[in-house]
Order: C-alpha cells, then structure tokens, then sequence
C-alpha cells in the first residue's frame, strides 16, 4: 500500500523523536507511566478488578531491598477520564514468604475482590480491608499446588487460575498440582462462600513423558531452551565445581477448560503424550476423579515430537456446534524441506461419534493443510469478528535467497499467517500474510521479547487489530481491515511507542472490556489503553 | 495372601548354594532372582548389621523399605521388613551411623524431623526409629522417597551429621555424643546455598505443560585452612563464605571469611557484545578455587574482564586482601580454568576467548555450516604461588557447528548422537567377582555400539585381574586439545569421534585391553535401572546385583563368578 506523502512524513518525525527516547504516543493509545519509587523493583503486573466496580485495576507485584528483599502487592485502582492511574497506589500490602503466586478474584462476601494468594500447600484469601490481622487470611484450598518454591524476589501472576468454571457467577480456582487439578467451584449460600472441590487425577502413566512413568524425565523437552553437554575436568573446587544436593521436577499438562459435550458445561482436557483426556463437567456435581474419557492420539509424541519447533495441539470450538474440536500443528519429519502440517479434527453429527471420537478410528483429519517453512506458535482467535476461531500462524521461510537478503538487509523475515474459519473449515489458503521484520542485531538481547498478537477490535469495524512487537525496543498497534474475503494490515500503526529492550509486555485477555497493554521494565509500568 | 505368594515365589527361585569349580568351568551365573511387588524409587547396598555380609535396601514410591539378603543357607531371602515412611513424598533418606552403634541406620529427612531406624538382627529395619531431631524438618515435596548425600561425617568424629535443605539456605544439623537421651542432632549452622528454579505457568494449548523445577547445590566441604579438618564454603550470589570448622567439630553460625566477589571490578570498559569481536562471556565475577602452591590449603582466583587476582589460602584460612599476584590479559576473556597443562604438579592458568560471529556468519549458518573463533592463552604456575606472568603457551581453535536449520528441525537426531556417545562411557565396576582377593572389572555394554546400532541386549562385561590405573590424567588432554593438537578445527564429527575415543581409551584402561572373561545379557522384558556389587556371603567374592522395574514391580537378579 502506498502511503501519502503527510503520512510518510508523520512517520519520520516520530522515529525521530523515537531515538532520544520515549515516543510521543499517537491519540489513538492513552498512556500512564507509573514509576516505582526508590529501593522498589517491579517485578510483575497484570489487570484485575480488584474494587468490584467493573473496570480494571493496575496490580503491580514488586520487590524492596537487595538481599533480604521483602515483596509487596501495590494495587493502583483505576480513575475515570485520561489519566486510568495514579502513581502512589491506593494501597500497598506485603506478601508473606511462603506465597508463590498471586490473582484477584471475589472469593469473599467483602464488597470488592480479593487476593488470592498461592503457597505449596493451599490457596488462601488476602482480605485487604479486614480489621484484624488474624481475619485477614482465609484458608480456601487445603491442597498441593505444584509450584511449591516461593521465590525472594519474584510472585508468580496466576490470573488465569480464577475463573468461573460452573457459570454461576461467582469465580472459582483451578489449582494444578503434582498429580492432576483441584477445581475449587465457588457458590454462596445464605450470604457465606464455600467451595466444593473436585480433584482431577492423572492416569499414573504418560503425564508428559514419553516413557509414561513418573520416574524417568526427558532430557529433551520442547520447553528446554538448551542443551547442555557438560565433562567435568580438573581438581578443584571453585564454581564450576558444585555438585547437585537435590533436584526435583514436576509437570502437568496445561488443563484446557471449553465445552466437550456441548451442555453449555466447561469441561476439562489435557494431553499426555499418548492420549486426550476429558473430565466432564456434571451439573451440580463438579467433576470426577478419573478422567470420563481418553482418546488415544492420532500421533506418536515421543522426544523428537516434543522437541519439534512448530509441534502443538489447540482446542476450540471450530464448526459452531458449541463442542470441542482439535487443531493439530507439527512438522512434517519425512519431508525434505521444511514444512509443517495442520491438521483439524471436528466433532462428527452428535449420535454419529464412533468409539475414537473427535479423531476417528483411522485418526484422519477432517481438514489437513501444508504450509512451506518453519511454522507454529499457533493461537486460535478470533479476527473477523465473526464469532468463530479463525487459526494464527507464525512462519520463517529460510531458503538460500531469504538468508541472502537478510545477510544484505541485516532483517529476518518472518511472517504471519490468518487463516479465516469458514463455518469449520479452515481457507485453504491464508486470508491474511503480513510480513514481520525481525532485526537480526537484536535477536539476541531482544530473544523471547518478540510478539505478534491479535487483541481485539479496537477501531469498531468488528476485525482485531494486530500488536506487534518484533524490534524489542518499539510496540506497535496495526491496524487489520476486511479487504473482500481476505484481511490486510494498514502499515501506518494506530499507536506507537519506544520501550526498553529488557521489558515485558502483558496483554490483557480478550474479552469484554478493550485490551490494555501492560509494558513492564525495572523502572515501572507503562499502561496503554486503546481508543480515542 | 499375596505376600505369602511371592514370599514362597522367592524361596522357589534359583538359590543354589555356591559350589566350587574349577577355574576353567568358572562363568558369570544367575545366583538367584527376588521378584517384588514395590515400585521402586531408590536402592542401596551396605551391610547393615556388621556381620561382613551386604544386604539390598529397596524403597518404594509408598514408602515401603524392603531389605534382601543371603540368609545362611545362601538362599536369597523375599522382602524383608515391615517400615513404611510416614511421609513419603517429602522425605530423603541416607544410610548413616549414630553413636558409637556399629549398626547402619537408615537416616530419615521428613516433616517429622529426623528419624533414624536402625537395622535390627536379621537385617532390616525396625519400624520404630530414634528420633534424633524435631526441629530438624525438611518440608520439600521431592514426590517420592528420595537418597540424597544429607548424612555425612562433616566433622570427622565419626558420627553422621545430616544436611536439610530448604528453598533458599541448607542446615547443618551436629549429631552430639549420647547422653542419657540418646543421640541427637543439634543445629550446627545455616547457610545460604544457590538454587536453580524452572517455572511453566503459562498454557493456552493443549499441548503445553505447566512445570515446577529446581536443583538444590550442594554445600562443600574442603579443608582451607590445613588444620585437617573440613570447612564449609556456600556460596550465595556473589558472596563466598567459609566456616571454619572448630576443635570441637563445631561450625560457627556466622562465617569466619566472607568476600563479595562482586567487589572485584576490572575498570576496562565492560565489553558489549558486538558481533565479530570477543565474548567476554557475561560481565560476572569469577571464581575458582584450588591448591595453587602444592601446600595443601586451597588458594584462590578472581577474575572479572581482563583482570585476574590470584590470593593464597593461609592456615587462618582464606584472605582476599592481599593478591599474590595481579594479572592483566590483552583482551577481555570468556572463560578461566585452572587445569594442568605441564608435567609439573602445579595447576596452570588457562584463558579462553570466544569471539562472536559476525550477523552474515550466523545467518549464512542457518544453512550451511559455520565457524566460532575460539583462542587460549596459557600462563604457568609457580612453586610460590600464582602464575608467570608471562604467557608460554598459545592455541586458537576453530570451532565448526552444522546449519541451524538442520538442528532446529530435528534436534533430537544431535541428542541422540551425543547419547549414543556418553553411553559408551558406560558404568563400571570395580571388586573383587571371584573371590581371589584381586579387584576385578565389570562393564556395562548397552548392546548399541556392538551390534552397529541394531538393537542388540545390553549386557555385562567381567574382565579379571587387576584393572589398569584409572582415568588418564584428563587435565592434561585440555591443554593438548587447546594448545598442542595439530588439527585445529573440530567439527561436530570430530568432537563426537573424540569423546568415543576417549571412552574406548577408558576402557582399554581398565581391562587391559583384553577380552572379556565372562558375559551375561540383561533382561530384555524389563527396564534396567541399577548394577551393584555386593559381598552378598561376606566371603569376599562379590555378586552382582541388577536392580530392574518390572511389570509386577522392581526385580533383583543376583550374578555370580562360579
């Protein structure tokens, strides 16, 4: 597309003003920095209501002091007008040692929300405005949380634990521990809150290993970042030199919480590397122990499966028939060249399903496409707007004249498949490519900052806009519009800005309320809010 | 019923009583199988009620110990004992001694303090244990019962003091002579100790796993002060401290040295990471500890950028103000190693520099192989202490590396070739198999590299005769690799082909390069996971004891020279 000469000048006045530092932001993102005071370091933040008034509060889990550092919560609740929050938070609290994670949720007849706070042998209750010490902590979830090292500096942001699994509307906890989950299901009665809990177990074998027993561990695993081949020379005894005491690994597949059955239930699925496994919600009832179903899958997941770059497996409803369907993306291993398969499995017509369901006997596909390259980081998200899941892929095309190019142009290119979910079926072909440049200088300090997401529909026309961030050091909002039956990216951003090359981004998760971005470094929180 | 049924399953099974034969109809035998019902989480071999014969300790995940033993009739016995760990899934356990009993007790960490359950006449536990601490808790969930090196005689008095380790310091618990209590334990120090965490939290697929990992370093335990008795050294962060341990085996609560490395700063401009020039590999302190002047007490090396500080240990133990010696290198260096390159006794300084590719470089080695610089400068110790400060020994090497491409699409094809490779390092073990009072040479073959890669069953190789002097002096191939190697380009092959040498040179080594004098095949239906020699009699000559996971649960096959 090519761009007015008004825009293109625009453009170069706000790279320019980029390099002394922050970018003045366009009209179209609302910013609030929040810096921390001295001898505080922010160490997490994510947005939460934490005052029950419908909007999202700034929750920002820091760290005081070196050594002996001490963590505190400060929680900043959101103003009405320009400015969404004010630098000193409405109210700080310290976080006990033994806490490993924290969320917000309203677990307590206090108006309001609550901190959830967890620690390795339970979940409790932090109620901010309780009057006495001792009333301040309430015990929710006697069990063993999985993460069970609280960490001097650091509190883990487990939002996504709080969730209303049984649509009551009240929010319930999803604690996963070493041998499955504890879904704590919230309900009131006469004014008090209980929790009912369902203990989730794993079958004792396959639980992420490909040898299926607990005992051995992988040495390679699709999470491992390295490799390490390590010999051990000469006598002394400096650092290099330091043996093992103990060392202790727990895993459990990433439960997934959407509708098996179509009751209008969230049911829970997990995989292990042999199968698919479905606890079903019952009504009233919460879940069983043993999972109600398990689905051998249609492909062997062994070491080299799991250490496959572009190997994953999502779930969503796909064909709108509100029942859980099943996207599978790995590598093709037979092939010469690079290239990675994507395989859709929809539910058969209900009473139709043979005794594999989703998979079918022969563990064909309802719909398989090939696309060239290295791909994956694939999400499901919704783009046009139109109700339905449509499929996000990320590719590297690395072929003589790409690296070439890239050598010249000191770029790698990436790019960024849509593909448009057309009533259950996926197109055949890409309804959006977008080319994403990755500086190849910054690959280094700026690995594992990249993100290129689609957040919600923040200009109205329906279609998500798209976030990106592939020069760590700039955030951008593009805009994606219908073009026909295909999308494209308008180049010119919504929004813009310069962040620290170190810093962490958090993306609120799509949903009601407009997205906000949350940019974290080591001097504060930059809270961005979409809109005019 | 069904104890009884394996009880007499085990009595059935091959137990021949040991015949003599002679020397020549002498092969690698079955001496008996124990099939058990415990799935297993750990094992041990000691002889636990003094009589010179060795017994099997076997743990289950639930907590059941289990012993197995030769009765004296030569039979193997079924599962002895009736313990079961109150808390399994948060308890480490060591054998150890308490008191002056001669008796071997199973050392039990768990949230109940320490436990100590003494062997009992016929050789297995006793249910009811001493209780040497409840003070003493370890609250860690490891999942399972768990040996770990947590009983040591750290004061040398005979006595095993034990080790509790927490998420972020260790204590150090004293077992104190009995009184008319009995034995006890009492907090002798706490120190700070490095923990390595892995953390998953995050799972929008179906196909990512949520983790909890950490590694828990051990504490060291070293004379630095040459009053024979061993010192604490922790390290936390950038800080280095040392206890020094008393006359009286005591440990002081607060350290006797304490440096903080990150004190030690070279002024040179810290060297940013521009590709083509040097990887002064992170701008962190350094550290390395070792006997530098053939003293005995450990000296010490900082090194940070192009500095490096070299101080002498003294008999008041270690001092970080007075550096015998002040080093200053040309260029930033990514890594230091104290090693002997020479044939002196001394360690010798070693400094290696990584130069950084170039972005064409590592681009262009997406597809097609690629070359990292590397280059070692050598500086000789001194009899003084220290290291010449002028350097005798230069090397630059290049480093040759597959495309990237091939790696990121199948990774698993590298691992696997470096396993296939460690693999033929291969267990060992050394004891006396026939009983004519010379040690003897056991291998564990893993069938692979025979049979080519085509599956064949791994199996156990016994040589014997006294097996050759140990391990080549490693040290010393560093400097040949870095300095004196005439092909200065190692490709992958290459190193891959190296270290299989240097696992056949190993085992030339031990067996004389001979063949082996007996074979047996390991199961095939289950898998292997230990081989142990144990002097099941107490008549000298060891047996083999392979410890495997079953259908039914763990399995003891006993080999024997017969």
């Amino acid at each position: 597309m090519k761009r007015s000469p008004l825009v293109a000048l625009a453009t170069a006045l706000l790279l320019l003003s980029a390099g002394g530092g922050a970018a003045a932001p366009r009209p179209f993102g609302h910013v609030t920095t929040l810096d921390m005071p001295r001898g505080r370091r922010a160490e997490a933040a994510f947005l939460a209501d934490v005052d029950g008034d419908g909007a999202r509060d700034l929750v920002v889990a820091a760290a005081r002091g070196g050594a002996r550092a001490r963590r505190l919560l400060r929680v900043h609740l959101r103003r009405a007008g320009e400015t969404a929050f004010v630098p000193e938070p409405d109210f700080e609290l310290l976080l006990l040692p033994d806490v490993v994670g924290i969320a917000v949720a309203d677990v307590h007849p206090d108006p309001g929300a609550e901190i959830v706070l967890f620690a390795p042998t339970g979940v409790f209750a932090l109620r901010p405005r309780a009057a006495n010490e001792r009333d301040r902590y309430v015990p929710l979830v006697r069990t063993e949380v999985l993460w069970q090292l609280p960490h001097h500096r650091k509190t883990l942001v487990l939002q996504d634990l709080v969730r209303d699994v049984d649509h009551n509307g009240l929010p319930d906890i999803v604690v996963p521990g070493p041998g499955g989950y504890d879904i704590a299901l919230q309900h009131e009665r006469d004014g008090a809150r209980a929790f009912e809990i369902s203990v989730l177990r794993l079958p004792d074998w396959g639980a992420d290993t490909p040898l299926g027993k607990a005992g051995r561990r992988m040495q390679g695993r699709r999470q491992a970042r390295e490799m390490r081949v390590s010999i051990r020379i000469g006598g002394g005894a400096g650092d290099a030199s330091a043996g093992e005491l103990l060392a202790v690994s727990e895993s459990v597949p990433a439960p997934q919480f959407v509708d098996w059955d179509g009751d209008g239930l969230a049911d829970v699925l997990a995989q292990t590397t042999t199968d698919l496994l479905v606890w079903r919600q019952r009504p009233g009832q919460g879940f069983t122990s043993a999972p109600g179903l398990r689905i051998p899958l249609p492909l062997t997941v062994d070491r080299r499966r799991l250490l496959d770059i572009s190997f994953s497996a999502l779930t969503s409803d796909i064909d709108g028939d509100r029942r859980a369907d099943y996207v599978l993306v790995a590598g093709d291993q037979d092939a010469d060249e690079p290239r990675v398969q994507i395989a859709l499995y929809t539910r058969a017509r209900r009473g139709e399903e043979t005794g594999r369901p989703l998979f079918g006997e022969r563990g064909r596909p309802t719909q398989l496409l090939v696309v060239a390259g290295i791909a994956g980081a694939p999400a499901l998200t919704d783009v046009d707007g139109d109700g339905l899941d449509d499929l996000v892929l990320g590719a590297v095309r690395l072929d003589a004249l790409d690296t070439l190019r890239a050598v010249a142009g000191s770029d790698i290119d990436a790019e960024l498949y849509v593909y448009l979910n057309r009533r259950g079926r996926l197109g055949r072909h890409p309804a959006l490519t977008t080319r994403l440049a990755v500086p190849a200088k910054r690959l280094r300090r700026g690995r594992g900052k990249s993100l290129a997401r689609f957040i919600g529909d923040v200009t109205g026309d329906g279609v998500a806009e798209l976030l990106v961030r592939t020069d760590p050091t700039r955030l951008r909002l593009l805009m994606v519009r219908r073009v026909g039956d295909a999308l494209s990216v308008v180049e010119t951003p919504l929004f813009e800005t310069i962040v620290p090359e170190s810093a962490d981004v958090v993306v609120t998760p799509r949903g009601a309320l407009p997205p906000e971005v949350l940019v974290l470094s080591r001097q504060g929180v930059l809270h961005v809010r979409f809109g005019r | 019923m069904r104890r009884a049924v394996l009880a007499a399953a085990a009595a059935l099974s091959l137990a021949a009583p040991w015949h003599p034969a002679r020397a020549a109809d002498r092969a690698l035998r079955p001496a008996g199988t124990v099939q058990t019902d415990l799935t297993l989480a750990g094992r041990r071999i000691a002889d636990l009620d003094g009589d010179g014969r060795d017994e099997v300790v076997l743990v289950a995940r639930d907590g059941r110990v289990r012993v197995v033993r030769r009765g004296t009739d030569g039979a193997l016995s079924a599962p002895l004992g009736e313990l079961v760990l109150p808390d399994p899934a948060r308890s480490l356990l060591a054998l150890g001694h308490v008191g002056d009993d001669e008796r071997t007790y199973l050392l039990v960490a768990s949230p109940g303090g320490i436990a100590a359950y003494p062997s009992v006449p016929g050789a297995w536990f006793a249910v009811r244990p001493v209780h040497l601490s409840v003070r003493a808790r370890f609250t860690l969930r490891v999942g399972e019962p768990r040996f770990a090196p947590i009983a040591r005689d750290l004061n040398g008095d005979g006595r095993s003091d034990v080790l509790v380790p927490f998420a972020d310091r260790c204590e150090i618990w004293l077992q104190r002579a009995g009184d008319e209590s009995g034995p006890s334990l009492a907090l002798g120090a706490t120190v700070n100790i490095d923990v390595d965490r892995r953390t998953e939290t995050g799972g929008d697929a179906l196909s990512d796993v949520l983790e909890s990992a950490f590694t828990i370093q051990d504490i060291r335990a070293e004379d630095v002060n040459g009053d024979g008795r061993r010192d604490l050294l922790v390290a936390d962060a950038d800080v280095r401290a040392f206890h020094l341990q008393r006359s009286d085996g005591s440990f002081p609560a607060d350290p006797d040295v304490r440096v903080d490395l990150s004190l030690f700063r070279d002024t040179t401009p810290e060297a940013k990471v521009r590709l083509g020039r040097t990887l002064a590999g992170s701008d962190d302190q350094r550290y390395e500890s070792r006997d530098l002047d053939g003293d005995g007490i450990p000296d010490h090396v900082i090194a940070h950028r192009r500095k490096v500080w070299v101080f002498l240990g003294t008999r008041d133990g270690p001092q970080f103000e007075h550096p015998v010696a002040v080093l200053k290198t040309a260029e930033d260096m990514s890594a230091l190693l104290l090693v002997r390159v020479d044939e002196d006794a001394l360690p010798d300084l070693v400094l290696v520099r990584l130069e950084v590719p170039s972005i064409a470089t590592i681009l262009k080695g997406l597809l097609t192989e690629w070359d990292v610089e590397l280059s070692a400068v050598g500086y000789p110790g001194r009899a003084v202490g220290g290291f010449d400060t002028k350097a005798r020994w230069k090397g630059e090497l290049t480093v040759r590396l597959p495309a990237l491409l091939g790696v990121i699409r199948d990774p698993d094809a590298l691992i696997r070739r470096f396993e296939s490779v460690s693999q033929r390092f291969g267990k060992s073990l050394i004891a006396d198999f026939d009983g004519d009072g010379r040690d003897d040479v056991l291998l564990v073959n893993d069938g692979e590299s025979d049979s080519g890669g085509d599956g064949a069953a791994p199996r156990v190789d016994v040589w014997l005769g006294a097996p050759g002097a140990g391990d080549a002096d490693a040290e010393r191939v560093v400097g040949h690799v870095l300095f004196d190697d005439a092909n200065r380009t190692w490709t992958l092959e290459r190193m891959l082909a190296w270290l299989g040498d240097l696992a056949q040179r190993r085992a030339a080594r031990l067996t004389g390069g001979r063949k082996p004098a007996g074979s047996f095949s390991l199961r095939a239906d289950a898998t292997h996971r230990g081989i142990e020699a144990a002097d099941l009699r107490g008549d000298g000559a060891h047996e083999i004891v392979v410890i495997y996971d079953g259908a039914e649960g763990g399995i003891v096959d006993v080999l024997a020279w017969r």
